[in-house]
């Protein structure tokens, strides 16, 4: 028997021998709830929700992407609907990938927040030095004013008030420029060890063990017997 | 590798810079000038709190005499030189206070010769005056003891 009229017994001539039995249907109500596939008797692939079956025991095999291929007998019976409820547990590979996949993140976030500071960090310190300079510029022409004023009760108010205040300013000025270039220092030293730590790594690829499996187990009979059709990932998003 | 990759020598390179701008910025603020010292600014002559080398000095003195009435008097004539090399600042104008004898009748600038004189004054006596610095606008700088002595 050829592939051809292998499909035809399949198609053709099985429907009219099924119809001679009695019939149940399964309604499969799965974890996830889209997009799941599953083997009937390890023969018949199908992704609708509901199928109809002669009575008696039938094996299913559902499947879903990231999930592990769960195996489990069912008994049909005949003018019923029964339900099927799986929970298809994610695969350890997935469990890796989004572990990794995690992490690959978090570093790569805590890279871009590490730049990010670091350029804050810069410029924060590059005003924090201008209104330092500043501060140290108003000392120096108040250390001009004393020498310059001839005025007894101005010099009075330079020293009394006026050079205090700026006194104050330089401190607080300092302060903050020591603050925004330890800041810096610290994010440029960040910024440098998330570079060298994800250097090491690519993004992480996803490869569905899983599907593979799934994809090879469903068979068609030919005429010496049967064969099997296998599947494999080529992630073509590379 | 994805884009946001690079060459791990050149991150070194600018984390290093990062760094070494970070230091050197701490350095620059730690080497800089610091705050005044307020009581380090006494070399003004016009601070009240002026404590540098004393601003008036005895240039010379006479000792005059002159009778009345018979008996015999002395005046004590004092000049006093105004330091105006230790004024910080292109001379001003400025006055002379001195106790017991009042402002000086003239400003003076460039001319920093002052006479005034003690009357009737005893023999061997040392009589002293306190001088002080002072501006029309009001308000007293620098100020000392000058003494004298009344000798024929």
């Amino acid at each position: 028997m050829t592939l051809r009229s292998a499909y035809l017994y399949l198609f053709l001539v099985a429907p009219f021998v099924v119809s001679a039995q009695s019939a149940g249907k399964i309604r499969l109500l799965v974890d996830p709830g889209h997009n799941f596939k599953f083997v009937v008797d390890k023969q018949f692939k199908m992704e609708q929700r509901e199928v109809e079956l002669s009575e008696g025991l039938h094996h299913f095999s559902v499947w879903a992407p990231e999930r592990m291929v769960v195996d489990t007998p069912v008994f049909v019976v005949a003018d019923h609907t029964t339900d099927l409820v799986v929970r298809l547990p994610y695969s350890p590979e997935y469990e890796h990938y989004r572990n990794a996949l995690s992490r690959y993140n978090s570093v790569r976030r805590s890279r871009i927040i590490s730049t990010v500071a670091l350029a804050g960090g810069l410029v924060w310190t590059g005003v924090s030095y201008s209104i330092y300079a500043s501060a140290k510029n108003q000392l120096d022409a108040d250390r001009m004013a004393y020498e310059e004023l001839s005025t007894p009760g101005e010099i009075s108010v330079l020293k009394d008030k006026t050079i205090p205040e700026h006194n104050d300013d330089l401190v607080k000025a300092r302060t903050g420029l020591y603050v925004s270039a330890a800041i810096t220092t610290v994010a440029a030293g960040a910024m440098v060890y998330f570079r060298l730590v994800t250097k090491r790594g690519d993004k992480p690829v996803f490869e569905d063990k899983e599907k593979v499996r799934f994809e090879g187990l469903a068979w068609v009979p030919d005429a010496q017997g049967s064969f099997w059709m296998a599947g494999i990932t080529i992630p073509i998003n590379k | 590798m994805d884009g946001w990759y690079y060459d791990p020598d050149q991150q070194m390179k600018l984390g290093a810079y990062c760094v070494a701008i970070g230091i050197g910025l701490l350095a620059l603020a730690g080497c800089g000038k610091q705050k005044i010292d307020i009581d380090t600014l006494t070399n003004n002559p016009f601070d009240p709190d002026y404590a540098g080398p004393s601003l008036f000095e005895l240039a010379d003195s006479r000792t005059v005499t002159y009778t009345v009435d018979g008996q015999v008097h002395y005046d004590l004539e004092v000049d006093i030189r105004v330091r105006e090399d230790l004024f910080l600042s292109p001379i001003p104008e400025y006055e002379v206070y001195v106790t017991g004898t009042g402002v000086s009748p003239e400003a003076f600038s460039g001319h920093p010769l002052l006479t005034f004189t003690i009357s009737d004054v005893g023999l061997g006596a040392v009589i002293c005056r306190d001088l002080a610095l002072r501006r029309s606008q009001g308000g007293q700088g620098a100020s000392n003891s000058v003494c004298a002595i009344a000798a024929l």
